[in-house]
């Protein structure tokens, strides 16, 4: 049965990110997740281009709440992770009481939002602050953002307003602008270079039951100045590499 | 009073009634397949204790106090009155809704199992790090009374001036160290922003707060070193992308690409130290072109043939040398500059006119002429002089002190010497240092510290040395930092969510406001406020009576009925602000003796400094042995060495790297995250190399706030290192031969050379 497409989606910025963190934090203050280091949402800068053409940029890592077909949903074989249903529904949550931490959804998830807790061997993701949006409020890290980079509501709405930006920044000469991840994901990306800078997939969008490369091994991920950021990716990478020496994972 | 602060039933919001209706909407279309847990908190929460949506929650006002731009913040506490949530104030002209990455992670300071809790006294006489203080916990009477002994035993065998306070101005200290009657009184500004002040008291008049900027409505912004929204400053970081986003165009001047510089539309990566070449040369460019805004510099300035003919021999092709930006990008921008109205070159304390470099001080001078240039001083888009509310009342208009003692005028860091900002009583930290091992010009015994951490000094190596020469030190703070442990005996001081006070926006000001801070919670220890200690420590010293009648609740309320308010209407406000909202009115008259902005400075030339901006090198170039430029900043996530205790903040930047061009690190076979040695002519220290694209080949860059040696600071302990211990301290001699008005510590003035740990 078809789902009902969810109509609340979230705009992020990242033209004008100044990558501060105000939105990881506001998250962490709030969701006590995780050991050190493992976080739902996460800043990562990128750069590219040799001295001094160098441009960087930031881009806000976070479960995009596939519209449809969520790989990680299909993959957690304990039903952990689940639509929520309903007229307000349509996040992707974890139950992270079932979670038995086995890193499938970290596997197969395209865009790296599952992140593992090695204390409590339980994979963390964003859920939108589901119960939060529910009752009516915004995500905490929307609420937070110094600079309104981070917008949530309503999906038409916000495909507008990004679309507005995008014309606004092409008028201005940014021609590479864009308007990234309307059609799998409930996360849009307003960019201005090269989606690989900010390690987004070309296509525009993040195909769900696809597995995709990351672009140019690590070459893009050099940046990460908060430390943090990159070591858990390694870290991750590393994680997932282990598992797949070892044969427990199942490909996505 | 206290009734009036639980009767604000509007203000209080309960939830409880609203979740409870829509959580049932949830069970109900959740089917059994959404399970609440995924997005509650973990089952062991380590702060809160309920789940945040599913409680009453009651909103207290409050400001930050992590910087001094004091953002207004609404603090939301459960109902088992436990602080949860801090947010912007969205009436705050300062806050505008939101705060920045430190201000959302405040609650982990709060609630750091590391704070100081009761006052102690070292046990163990050895001092510095790896040294056990062996602390015993005592009375707040038993703290007072050993400090107000040494004090006066210090006073009777050496003298007042024997006595030192490491303080922020603070008019209760002022008031004890005046009874006490010693002159120094020493705060970091010599590392912070003295330049600017300095060039500001000469040339405007006032130099209090000379960094407010109306960033959000300019169009043209042109950064030198510049960098508050990397630094996540609220106003300065919303303000920048708001100016942005309305089309204004940004170029950055500055060695690193710093986030500033990745959002503006260009980047001019600069030598490091030559700000000054590349803005004497767009003064000559818009004087030679008859560019600069006629009306603004004839009605409002005075000196413009002066600079004139002082700037002749600076033009772009003379700069290109220096700066190694060339000649035609130094005309462009400077068209640029002096066409696209309203210009702004922006400002705030360690920047290119920050006390970096010997010519700092200059930069700043230059800063100040070229926004006067285009009529950008105290004009919408521009720089601005605050509306900060005055009061008629003071400390000392309101309790006069009794007959002061007689006290000697020099001090112990020579400030006194320098007199554009000797009479700002900054102090100077680069300096004392090797006054005190020295101990000249006289010995110091005994000193008073509330929240400056040794970390923070230039050579802290030498400094912490310094500080164990001292027969008696006693430090006020909140957490167990460096300086508590180089202590004698600890006073606990609140922290600012659970103290009273009122903010005056003293950062960001365009019409006058005041903001509440209210407790959020009970203090959580015993602690007790900064007056408060001083007043103890006064009693003890047989100096109580220069406090006699001395209340805070009163000076608050004087000073709001000054302004038309009081202290009642202010704690009864609806959005715990008082504010006089009136339109932006561009002054026309400056605090000078002239009235006009001084772009030739009679105040420099009559305390023996130039009267114009000439060049002048930085003090170290690289070299065979150094051969690195090196330049300290500061993450965005961190204030200073004051929040790598904080669990958030840690986790957003756990320590601090040596950040290095990859081609130039490549070339020297140095990998990512390799550990290196980074030596100046003061110390060295080790770091991983952290490499990218955007600095230039020659320099390194090593942020600020770390190397923590205090084991009670059980998360930031030995993370990273303190690139304070590379700072080459400056005596006082050496002080007054650079001949800067501002007596800046030149902070990034030296050479380094880097290699593989």
């Amino acid at each position: 049965m078809p789902r009902n497409i969810m109509k609340h989606a979230m705009l992020i910025d990242e033209t004008i990110c100044i990558g501060c963190h105000a939105c990881v934090v506001a998250c962490e203050n709030i969701y006590e997740d995780s050991s050190f280091g493992t976080k739902r949402t996460r800043i990562e800068q990128h750069e590219s281009r040799g001295y001094p053409y160098t441009i960087s940029r930031f881009r806000k890592f976070m479960c995009m709440h596939c519209i449809e077909n969520a790989p990680c949903i299909d993959i957690c074989p304990t039903e952990a992770i689940s639509y929520v249903e309903g007229e307000e529904g349509g996040m992707v949550v974890t139950d992270l009481e079932e979670c038995v931490g086995c890193h499938g959804c970290i596997q197969v998830c395209p865009n790296e939002a599952p992140m593992m807790d090695d204390e409590k061997h339980v994979a963390i993701k964003c859920t939108f602050c589901a119960e939060r949006v529910m009752a009516g409020h915004i995500p905490y890290c929307a609420d937070a953002c110094p600079v309104g980079a981070i917008t949530f509501g309503n999906r038409e709405e916000l495909l507008e307003k990004g679309n507005a930006r995008v014309s606004d920044l092409q008028r201005r000469g940014k021609s590479m602008a864009y308007l990234w991840g309307t059609r799998d994901t409930a996360v849009f990306y307003v960019i201005d270079i090269d989606p690989h800078i900010y390690r987004l997939p070309p296509e525009g969008y993040i195909e769900a039951r696809k597995s995709f490369e990351l672009p140019a091994g690590g070459a893009f991920a050099v940046a990460a100045l908060g430390g943090a950021g990159l070591h858990r990716f390694w870290q991750r990478t590393q994680e997932v590499q282990r598992a797949d020496k070892k044969g427990d994972l199942q490909k996505g | 009073m206290t009734s009036d602060q639980n009767s604000k039933t509007p203000k209080n919001l309960t939830r409880r009634s609203f979740l409870k209706a829509s959580s049932a909407a949830v069970a109900a279309g959740a089917a059994g397949s959404f399970a609440l847990a995924g997005c509650t908190p973990k089952e062991e929460p380590r702060t809160t204790a309920v789940e945040p949506l599913d409680s009453d929650v009651t909103q207290k006002f409050s400001f930050c106090g992590i910087c001094s731009a004091n953002c207004a913040m609404v603090a939301e506490i459960d109902d088992n009155g436990r602080a949860v949530q801090l947010k912007g104030n969205p009436d705050d002209q300062v806050a505008q809704g939101k705060l920045c990455v430190k201000g959302y992670a405040a609650l982990k300071d709060l609630y750091d199992p590391d704070r100081l809790k009761y006052p102690m006294k070292r046990t163990n006489p050895e001092k510095g790090p790896g040294v056990d203080p062996g602390w015993t916990k005592i009375s707040w009477e038993e703290a007072y009374k050993l400090t107000a002994d040494e004090f006066n035993k210090a006073r009777e065998n050496h003298g007042p001036e024997s006595i030192a306070f490491f303080s922020r101005g603070h008019p209760w200290m002022n008031r004890l160290r005046e009874a006490i009657g010693t002159p120094n009184h020493i705060q970091h500004h010599s590392t912070c922003f003295t330049t600017y002040t300095a060039i500001w008291r000469a040339c405007v008049g006032t130099g209090n707060r000379p960094f407010m900027l109306d960033v959000a409505n300019s169009n043209y912004l042109l950064s030198f070193g510049w960098d508050m929204p990397s630094k996540a400053k609220n106003m300065s970081a919303r303000d920048y992308v708001q100016a942005l986003q309305k089309g204004a165009k940004s170029v950055v001047v500055d060695p690193k690409l710093t986030v500033t510089a990745t959002l503006a539309n260009e980047w001019v990566p600069i030598k490091p130290g030559t700000d000054l070449a590349f803005m004497l040369a767009m003064i000559n460019v818009i004087l030679d072109e008859d560019l600069y805004d006629h009306e603004f510099v004839n009605n409002y300035t005075q000196g413009i043939e002066e600079l004139r003919e002082a700037v002749k021999e600076y033009t772009p092709s003379w700069a290109e040398d220096k700066t190694d930006v060339p000649a035609g990008t130094i005309y462009r921008i400077s068209r640029e500059f002096a066409t696209n109205k309203p210009a702004l070159i922006p400002n705030h304390k360690r920047d290119a006119g920050g006390p970096n470099h010997v010519n700092s001080w200059r930069a700043a001078f230059t800063i100040l002429i070229l926004n006067s240039l285009v009529g950008s001083m105290d004009r919408e888009g521009g720089q601005i002089i605050g509306r900060t509310p005055s009061f008629d009342v003071s400390f000392n208009s309101l309790f006069p002190a009794p007959d002061m003692p007689s006290m000697r005028t020099d001090r112990i860091d020579g400030f006194e010497k320098h007199p554009i900002i000797g009479p700002t009583r900054r102090g100077d930290f680069s300096t004392v240092t090797d006054a005190i091992l020295t101990e000249k010009p006289y010995p110091l015994k005994a000193a008073l510290v509330r929240k400056h951490n040794v970390l923070a000094f230039p050579d802290a190596v030498k400094s912490t040395e310094a500080l164990k020469k001292l027969d008696f030190l006693a430090v006020i703070d909140i957490w167990p930092s460096e300086m508590v442990q180089m202590a004698d005996v600890v006073f606990p001081e609140s922290y600012f969510l659970e103290t009273w006070g009122m903010g005056n926006r003293s950062y960001f000001a365009m019409y006058p406001q005041i903001a509440l801070r209210e407790p959020i919670i009970e203090p959580l220890h015993d602690t007790k406020g900064y007056g408060g200690i001083i007043e103890g420590i006064a009693q003890e010293m047989g100096l109580g009576h220069y406090f006699a009648n001395v209340s805070g609740g009163r000076l608050r309320d004087e000073q709001l009925k000054s302004v038309g308010s009081s202290w009642e209407e202010l704690t009864n406000s609806p959005n715990g602000l008082w504010s006089d909202e009136k339109p932006f009115t561009p002054r026309t008259s400056w605090p000078t003796d002239s009235g006009k902005i001084e772009l030739y400075s009679n105040k420099l030339k009559e305390a023996g400094y130039d009267p114009l901006p000439y060049w002048q090198p930085k003090r170290e170039m690289p070299s065979d042995d150094y051969p690195f430029y090196m330049i300290i900043s500061r993450p965005g996530m961190h204030k200073m060495s004051q929040t790598q205790n904080n669990y958030l903040m840690l986790q957003e930047y756990p320590e601090n790297f040596v950040i290095m061009n990859t081609d130039k690190a490549h070339d020297m076979g140095i990998s990512h995250g390799q550990e290196l040695y980074v030596e100046s002519r003061a110390g060295k220290i080790k770091l991983k190399a952290h490499l990218t694209n955007g600095i230039r080949p020659d320099c390194v860059c090593v942020e600020h706030g770390f190397g923590h040696w205090s084991q009670k600071l059980s998360l930031a302990y030995q993370r990273g290192a303190n690139e304070g211990d590379l700072i080459p301290r400056i005596n006082i001699q050496e002080m007054l031969e650079i001949k800067d008005p501002g007596a800046g510590s030149a902070m990034n003035d030296f050479c380094v050379r880097v290699y593989k740990a």
